[in-house]
């Protein structure tokens, strides 16, 4: 598999805190990254990380294959946009004007491409309007067209829904999976809002504690999470024998347990069960939220 | 760096702050020669003397504002977050002190052509005898206020990259105005100490409070005065990088 950001063991120790301790990530290409974790847990750290904006104090990274300590790095960055808790923009221009002048940051020769962006962050009617009386949905869109100035590869947002109406995050919603669908924006979205970015992400890295604790596809999650019934049973021998005839999903999780991905005729299996000697000790339906598996893995007790 | 420059120039040269800037320059050049009239009792030598006395002055307090024109535009770079698009795409932490550098030094270049042009158009606009100035003498204590305005600007820098505020332009003139006065004090007080007229080399207030403060005077070795104060700039510079290359920036 082909990774744009890679991490290992990136630390980040400020005077007397540990932002991050030893993070890995692997974002693969073409991906949209949800890095879930808890506020604190070091995902704006990492972002900045990234970003240039800081320094790591351990570990390292690479950006396209370059990494952190290589000069190169900025030429990798170039190809980066990110909107870092805030969008930075000027209040007192406008979205055209913003744009123009991350252009000639950028040095691009014309700006032949900025109706284009307007146009596809929804604000190509915005015209003189200052960014200062714009929405906050609206900043948020400017600050992603922002991030794209320069036909970018990767898009890092920090937590791009923060404050954001119900109208709004669908829109930046939409525009996010546009980009990734049409322009094959390699997208990682920090945020601990799960239920949003159960919809747009198709990897997940878990952090808490400044690491983290599981990476995995949205299949891996979403069979994670899939309802499933959980039984107890004295063989589970028998019963993966039973539910091969019945035809079945099922794994076996321990000597006594399996969960079945299916709703069988519980009737049915006490009687199969029966005639093969094993009892049926439990059963009981389970159907994992995301939420709950983030807390699973992060365990919710230390929530602040 | 051009792309730095070319994007940030025009920005600047924009800018209301610096257009207030050039008006607050030329308000104190035409007011050092106004009050100066006045005050000369239509006496042509009191009129030139006191008015080359004032000049002087006020270019002693104006590098306040074009460093704090520069401490404010770069404050709002970080507290806009314009900053983190500069890295983002790839301009290191060396171009980015670069650039400022040098479009600091611009406006401050643009200031004092301003501030000069103000004060000798109303010197000439009061109808006086320019005809007894020593152009040499005039020219070498202009450029010298140069220098000096120039590592002004780089001490505003450093002032930026330890603390990236607007406030910092308020402790910038706070620290000017609080170093200012004891320097002149010790100077005129104290003219015969070699480190006292070391020290004063560094810094304008120092140098000519301990001569003829004026702008018409010949001072004692120029050229040296104007090594010590570039040099005290550069000093300013590299620390301002070396804190900016250490800095997490949010």
């Amino acid at each position: 598999m082909e990774y744009v950001l890679r991490t290992d063991s990136v630390c980040k120790q400020y005077k007397n805190f540990k932002a991050l301790s030893g993070l890995s990530m692997n974002v693969p290409k073409g991906a949209i990254y949800g890095f879930v974790g808890r506020n604190g847990a070091g995902k704006t750290t990492l972002i900045r990380i990234i970003c240039g904006l800081q320094m790591p104090t351990g570990g390292s990274f690479e950006i396209f294959g370059v990494k952190n300590d290589d000069p190169d790095i900025t030429k990798s960055r170039s190809r980066m946009g990110a909107v870092v808790e805030s969008p930075s923009l000027f209040p007192e221009m406008t979205a055209e004007e913003n744009l123009k002048y991350q252009y000639r940051l950028l040095g691009m020769p014309d700006y032949k491409g900025i109706p284009e962006l307007l146009e596809l962050v929804g604000l190509k009617n915005t015209g003189k309007k200052k960014v200062k009386d714009f929405s906050l949905g609206m900043r948020q869109r400017l600050g992603i067209a922002i991030a794209l100035c320069g036909d970018q590869d990767l898009l890092m947002l920090d937590e791009p829904i923060n404050g954001l109406d119900p109208q709004g995050i669908i829109e930046v919603r939409e525009l996010i999976l546009r980009l990734n669908r049409e322009k094959n924006i390699t997208i990682v979205i920090s945020s601990h809002i799960l239920d949003e970015l159960a919809k747009l992400a198709t990897h997940y890295g878990f952090i808490d504690g400044g690491r983290i604790v599981r990476e995995m596809s949205a299949e891996e999650l979403e069979d994670a999470c899939r309802k499933s019934l959980r039984v107890n049973v004295t063989d589970t021998a028998a019963l993966s024998g039973v539910l091969d005839d019945m035809g079945m999903e099922y794994t076996i999780t321990d000597d006594n347990n399996a969960e079945i991905y299916a709703r069988p005729n519980i009737s049915e299996l006490v009687f199969a069960l029966k005639d093969k000697g094993c009892q049926l000790v439990s059963c009981s339906e389970r159907e994992e939220t995301l939420e709950g598996f983030f807390i699973s893995l992060v365990g919710g007790e230390k929530h602040e | 760096m051009n792309k730095l420059i070319s994007a940030d120039l025009p920005r600047v040269l924009k800018s209301r702050m610096l257009l207030i800037v050039l008006i607050l320059t030329v308000a104190m050049a035409v007011g050092s020669v106004l009050s100066a009239f006045v005050e000369s009792n239509q006496s042509e030598t009191v009129f030139l003397t006191s008015s080359c006395n004032l000049i002087l002055f006020t270019g002693m307090m104006l590098p306040v504002f074009t460093g704090g024109l520069s401490a404010m535009i770069i404050a709002g770079e970080f507290s806009s977050g314009i900053i983190r698009n500069k890295f983002v795409m790839g301009h290191s932490r060396k171009n980015i002190l670069c650039a400022w550098t040098l479009i600091y030094s611009f406006t401050t270049l643009i200031t004092f052509i301003v501030y000069v042009a103000a004060f000798f158009i109303t010197l000439g606009v009061t109808g006086v005898d320019l005809s007894s100035f020593d152009g040499c003498v005039i020219a070498t204590n202009l450029l010298l206020v140069f220098c000096f305005w120039l590592k002004f600007q780089m001490f505003s820098l450093l002032m930026i990259c330890i603390y990236p505020d607007a406030k910092t332009a308020v402790i910038i003139y706070l620290l000017n105005n609080c170093t200012m006065v004891p320097i002149i004090l010790a100077s005129m007080s104290d003219t015969q100490s070699t480190a006292m007229k070391v020290l004063s080399r560094f810094f304008i207030h120092g140098y000519t409070a301990a001569e003829g403060f004026s702008l018409a005077y010949e001072y004692d070795k120029p050229w040296l005065t104007a090594v010590c104060a570039i040099g005290l700039g550069v000093v300013y510079w590299l620390l301002a990088r070396y804190y900016f290359e250490k800095k997490d920036l949010k």
